[in-house]
């Protein structure tokens, strides 16, 4: 369930009267203080978003800064001037720092359109010279048409909101170099030392590019965006931040590409024969950048082999043809042995780990494929799921996924039992013997699954309704005070909405 | 997919938690190649400048125990980091450092929207996923090889296991609930019962310890309330020897064992509506049932619905554990029984909330009552945040079922068994301060500890003998020892005010939770000696005080070890589910008359409706209030045409003053413009008063006013009032105040409707101060903070 954000605004109209309080005429002091009061007063009932706060701190010094026909004191006004710009900037850039180390102000500010003098002006007023006063006024006019344009306007109309965030660097130039200095260190070990700078500062550039890709995943993709309090309560759970996600499965799209994981010559797809891995160069070039990204991104495997296992099973499925490209057996089987290495690398990374991404993936597969095997109810000792009956493919079709299959339950006895239990019932019950002894013999395991799911946590009897009862009696009267129920018209409403109810008697 | 994840990363922290070796007070764990610390000064507010940063990154480092981390092991040259940028360092100031290495942080994978544990208490409520343990905080079991064993106990039917009808309980002559089914268990010395859920306990003979404390055989009924949220506690058979006489009747099965070496437990289904909190309050859905981990190893043998047997830890269970070093001070408090003022002090995470609540057991096996000052504004153990309250407890969780019958001398103490959102309490007296933190008003926050601890020293550390019924009750009536529990800001500001407090209270004992050297922070300077009373250098929060004529007996402590369950669910989280607690609790409606002390505790909850559908007050504010007041940074700006719109949904405190001490007099000298605003919105509000004085005042709890007629319809503004107050604490509440404490999100929601839709038939769109999905525009969001940002070249 999605948690909403508290706002300040009982609705939209509140934020736009106080827009055009602000912004209708720039010499009306009047509608100046009252947008101030308004948001003073929104200021003490919940947290400001910060474009608001930031409005909030420049009107005040505008008003200030007019007001007084001749200030006692101009350094003070050049002060609050100068904090409510430092404020402003800082809170913007501060939520998209998000990587593990610092980026240039500059470079975040230039991705939220901010004035670039802005930036410079907080720098002078920090750490410089107080800057002058007409500076100081011409930033605040800059800074609330800002505002406007950049939180008032898509805010009030969300439709129109302008996606101006600069578009993400292609991340293939980075991860080329990358392959090209691991070729060469491969070829020759002596070099290694040597060329170590170059591929720790490449594995830096990617990083920056995640931290990049975060922020775009911030600002292109609302869905994603949850409001900060929904997105720590994800990470209370333990689940990773869907920003991270979204940047990490892009860089794993940008790796699975052809010339990337998997060699763009098809002679260069050379499969060992004797295990499920992938080719041996490729294995050599990737491994170390791989396994840093899984150092730093606990999670790197885990979307690794899932983006390839969603490649394989979209190829698998005949109705989502994939238009781009031709079909190409040996890439979607060297895909298919990178998944195995992702997953047992992950293994070997933490193995105490509660999460099983094989027994995971297998199911991921099979159920994809049309088995109807799900390995962890086997301890409920049910073993079939009923609507992937309807679904049942053939499994003698030989494709990447079904021999990642095999070689994902080869090692595991009870995966490997499952499996061949499966072949026998794909090839022993051919679909069109149904009949309605079957739906009702399913009927009853669907039963039995479901009260054996439920039984086991009954509903609490509610001791509410005598205790309220009791409350109720005991109701006497207390001057000025009187407790509203449904007889006296009151009903249920939002918190925030006034139901009038009958006057009292 | 993502669950199973989740589960992962509990796994991880779990197994972290074993391999970190609680560290010593004596050896502070540093990382091997520290550099020297560079000294400081103490106030931190000068250092936010650059210069400040390397001591700083110490502290990062330190955080990162160098012994048990893959991260640096990597070959990408990590070790070669030499700084650390902390952003906005001005909140520095109030930063917590936890200061126990954390090993969360170091097996979990840096993450960006997850701050360091320093965050300050004013992010906690966004930005503190396990910044900052929760109330209830965990000791794991000792570590031995079957530390992972919670039950040793096996249930076998009629052997050491009976169930009872409702006829043979009510024969049983108990004070339990006759209505409903029971079970006998019989445990043998040391065999050990780990519950799950809500259920009472009577121990029938012999006796067993829960959560470090023994029981021994009375016919009092004890409320156990058990959620996965917080450690579970763990019932161990102790002694076999000892029957309750009354009992005349038993079960033919159980008379068998009468006498042989087991102590008979009664175990009852508990109701009381407390696992409805789950469904308002989603982050804690499900806490009374086992967890998708726990489901292999839970077991319902008892038949009693709502009690889960955990057979072994996992990675999202805690048991509860006294540590070793904490049962040496809690026996080794002076006898002396005449002035007792016992402190707990510590930083935050190391379990000062758990032990004060140890210690308030340990002083109920010697004195019928004993006081407890909170002055942990965001943790409270009593009340919901944002109070300083004194509350006096005979027994918590079980003040409604007042023992009747004779009893063995000492053994009848009831245990506090619950995290404190399960017994929410009426203070004996409150001052509210409105903020989880007294960063925006210290001073305020110490002259209501000033007030709270006259108001002991004067009505309750000696009282009258009156409510002492019970002569075979053999602890001590008449006189009420305090225990002190103060907050983990120990850093800055925060080591200012607890060293103020401690000077207020003069206390006989002093507790105090070591935290590991940090050398980012001096140690706090000791406590003035007795000759030179009042030398601390801050004069502004100075306050008159006479030093205690002899020094207070120390005692220190180690600091627990962090848990998996802090990751699950942060100070926020806790501070939230505590409000619902409370607007949802029913209270007792009045006090037993014989008590003058009397302890009110919510013992059940109205869960079936949403706070949006329950019935409210109607209150004429202009009549019924003679002020309106608010507190909080920023507040002298609101206008009295304004105040509608603030109190609107607002969480207020209703606070009653001795008449004729509010300074309703000073408006009439007010600018006349503002008192015809103040007459025209009909609300008795004044921009930039004062809060009420502690001295003359007294706050007797929350109130949401859960709607504000709208303005210029009338003369009069009558308000909707959500309060779970007696009426009588009502009436003479006359003073509103309101903070900077809101209501949660989860409190303005429907639970009624699937995936929250609608609330109550409104549609999602249309519910004011609540917008769903992310806001569009830049700045939308709330301004968040981050300190552990590093620079690159770090790499």
């Amino acid at each position: 369930m999605r948690l909403p954000r508290r706002v300040p605004w009982a609705s939209l109209s509140e934020l736009e009267q106080l827009c055009s309080w602000i912004y209708t005429d720039e010499n009306d002091v009047d509608a100046k203080v009252l947008a101030v009061n308004r948001l003073s007063a929104w200021r003490a009932t919940t947290y400001l978003p910060h474009a608001l706060e930031s409005t909030l701190s420049i009107l005040a010094v505008i008003l200030q800064d007019n007001v007084q026909a001749a200030p006692s004191s101009h350094l003070s006004i050049r002060q609050s001037y100068s904090t409510a710009i430092i404020r402003l900037v800082n809170g913007l850039v501060d939520p998209l720092q998000l990587g593990a180390y610092a980026r240039s102000i500059a470079s975040i500010a230039n991705q939220l359109g901010l004035p670039p003098w802005l930036v410079e002006l907080r720098h002078a007023a920090t750490h410089e010279d107080l800057p002058s006063i007409d500076l100081l006024r011409e930033a605040a006019r800059e800074s609330m048409v800002w505002l406007l344009h950049n939180y008032f306007l898509p805010t009030i109309n969300p439709s129109t909101a302008p996606d101006s965030s600069a578009p993400l660097r292609p991340l293939e130039p980075i991860l080329k170099q990358y392959k090209n200095l691991r070729k060469i260190t491969t070829r020759d070990a002596s070099l290694l030392t040597q060329y170590k700078p170059a591929v720790l500062s490449i594995m830096k550039d990617i990083e920056r590019w995640i931290a990049e890709a975060r922020v775009a995943a911030n600002m292109a993709t609302r869905e994603l965006g949850w409001e900060a309090n929904a997105s720590e309560a994800i990470l209370d759970s333990g689940e990773i931040d869907p920003k991270e996600r979204w940047a990490l499965e892009r860089l794993c799209d940008a790796l699975l590409q052809k010339g990337g994981l998997v060699p763009l010559s098809k002679k260069k797809r050379d499969f060992p024969a004797d295990n499920f891995s992938p080719p041996k160069l490729s294995k050599l070039l990737w491994t170390p950048l791989l396994q840093h990204l899984q150092s730093l991104h606990s999670d790197f495997f885990v979307i690794l082999a899932g983006r390839i296992l969603s490649i394989l099973l979209a190829e698998n499925d005949q109705t989502e043809t994939r238009t781009e490209s031709q079909p190409d057996p040996s890439y979607d089987m060297c895909l298919a042995r990178w998944a195995l290495w992702a997953i047992e690398a992950w293994e070997a990374d933490d193995s105490q780990s509660e999460f099983d991404l094989r027994k995971d993936s297998t199911m991921t597969l099979m159920q994809s494929l049309g088995h109807a095997m799900n390995p962890s109810h086997r301890d409920r000792k049910s073993y079939v799921q009923f609507k992937s009956y309807i679904l049942l493919h053939k499994l003698d079709s030989p494709s990447s996924a079904t021999a990642l299959l095999e070689a994902l339950c080869s090692g595991v006895p009870q995966l490997e039992t499952t499996l061949s239990t499966l072949k026998i019932l794909s090839n022993n019950t051919p679909s069109s013997d149904w009949n309605q002894e079957d739906i009702a013999i399913m009927d009853q395991r669907l039963n039995t699954l479901l009260s054996s799911d439920f039984a086991s946590n009954p509903s609490e009897p509610r001791p509410d309704l005598t205790a309220g009862s009791a409350d109720s009696t005991t109701n006497e009267a207390i001057p000025g005070w009187r407790l509203l129920h449904e007889s006296s018209c009151w009903r249920p409403c939002p918190i925030g909405v006034h139901h009038d109810p009958k006057p009292s008697a | 997919m993502l669950s199973a994840i989740a589960a992962r990363k509990a796994a991880q922290a779990a197994r972290q938690d074993s391999n970190v070796p609680t560290p010593e007070p004596s050896t502070p764990t540093l990382p091997p190649a520290e550099p020297k610390p560079i000294p400081k000064p103490t106030s931190k507010r000068k250092s936010s400048a650059q210069s400040a940063n390397p001591p700083k990154r110490k502290k990062k480092e330190k955080r990162t125990p160098a012994t048990a981390s893959r991260y640096f092991d990597d070959a990408d040259a990590f070790q070669d980091q030499d700084d650390v940028i902390i952003i906005d360092s001005d909140d520095e100031v109030l930063s917590e450092d936890p200061g126990t290495p954390d090993p969360t942080m170091s097996k979990r994978k840096w993450s960006p929207s997850i701050p360091m544990n320093d965050s300050s208490d004013e992010d906690e409520d966004i930005d503190v996923p396990f910044g900052v343990l929760p109330t209830i905080s965990v000791s794991p079991r000792p570590k031995s090889d079957n530390s992972d064993v919670l039950s040793t106990f096996h249930p076998t039917l009629n052997q050491n296991m009976f169930l009872l009808d409702s006829a043979e309980v009510s024969a049983l002559q108990l004070e339990c609930d006759t209505e409903r089914n029971a079970t006998i268990v019989a445990l043998r010395p040391e065999e050990t019962l780990c519950l799950l859920g809500t259920y009472s306990v009577s121990v029938l003979q012999g006796s067993i310890t829960l959560c470090g404390v023994t029981l021994s055989s009375s016919s009092q009924r004890h409320h156990v309330f058990a959620p996965r949220s917080s450690p579970l506690p763990v019932l161990e058979g102790a002694d076999a020897t000892g029957a309750i006489q009354r009992i005349t009747y038993l079960p033919g099965a159980v008379q068998s064992l009468i006498a042989s070496p087991v102590a008979l437990v009664l175990l009852q289904e508990l109701h009381t509506g407390v696992a409805g909190l789950g469904n308002v309050c989603r982050t804690f859905d499900g806490i009374f049932e086992p967890s998708r981990l726990q489901k292999p190893v839970a077991k319902t043998p008892f038949q009693l619905s709502g009690v889960h047997m955990i057979l072994n830890q996992t990675k999202d269970t805690q048991a509860f554990d006294v540590p070793s070093s904490w049962k040496r001070a809690l026996s080794s408090t002076s006898p002396d029984t005449s002035a007792a003022v016992h402190f707990v002090k510590g930083p935050k995470k190391s379990g000062k909330s758990t032990f004060a609540r140890a210690l308030v057991n340990s002083l109920l096996s010697r004195y019928q009552k004993v006081a407890y000052l909170e002055c942990d504004l965001g943790q409270s153990e009593f009340t919901p945040g944002g109070m300083v309250a004194l509350n006096v407890i005979s027994s918590p969780l079980f003040g409604k079922f007042a023992v009747k019958l004779p009893m063995k001398p000492s053994l009848t103490t009831c245990k506090s068994l619950g995290p404190p959102f399960t017994h929410p309490t009426l203070p004996h007296c409150a001052h509210y301060i409105g903020a989880a933190t007294p960063r925006s008003s210290p001073s305020h926050y110490l002259a209501a500890i000033q007030a709270i601890l006259e108001t002991y020293r004067l009505d309750i550390q000696t009282p009258a003998i009156s409510w002492n019924t019970n002569d075979d009750d053999a602890r001590i009536s008449d006189f009420i020892p305090l225990v002190v529990n103060t907050m983990g800001w120990n850093k800055g500001l925060g080591a200012d005010l607890t060293l103020k407090i401690q000077d207020m209270a003069q206390p006989t004992e002093v507790y105090e939770i070591e935290a590991p050297v940090d050398a980012a922070w001096p140690s706090p300077l000791p406590p003035p000696p007795p000759s030179q009373p009042n030398t601390h250098p801050s004069p502004s929060f100075s306050f008159s005080f006479s030093s205690s004529s002899h020094q207070p007996k120390q005692h220190l402590l180690q600091p627990i070890p962090p848990s998996a369950l802090s990751t699950n669910y942060s100070a926020a989280d806790h501070r939230s589910l505590a409000i619902i607690s409370y607007f949802h609790a029913l209270f007792p409606p009045s006090p037993p008359p014989q008590d003058e002390l009397p302890q009110l505790t919510a013992t059940a909850w109205r869960t079936s409706l949403p706070l949006c559908a329950l019935p409210p007050y109607e209150v004429d504010i202009t009549r019924t209030f003679d002020k309106v007041i608010l507190t909080g940074a920023g507040t002298e700006d609101v206008v009295p045409s304004e105040i509608r719109r603030v109190l609107n949904g607002a969480v207020v405190a209703l606070v009653a003053c001795t008449p004729g001490t509010l300074d309703l007099d000073l408006d009439a000298n007010l600018p006349a413009e503002n008192a015809r605003a103040a007459m025209a919105t009909a609300v008795p509000y004044t921009q930039g008063s004062a809060p009420p004085s502690p001295l003359t005042s007294t706050c007797h709890g929350l109130a949401l006013l859960r709607s504000v007629s709208p303005t210029s319809t009338s003369a009069s503004a009558h308000v909707h009032v959500l309060t779970p107050l007696p009426h009588g604490l009502l009436m003479e509440s006359r003073v509103l105040v309101k903070g900077e404490l809101e209501l949660p999100i989860w409190g303005m929601l429907d639970f009624r409707s699937e995936d929250g839709e609608d609330v109550a038939g409104v549609e999602k769109g249309k519910v004011p101060y609540l917008q769903w999905g992310k806001g569009e525009g830049r700045g939308a969001e709330r301004r968040r903070v981050r300190r552990n940002l590093m620079r690159r070249g770090q790499m």
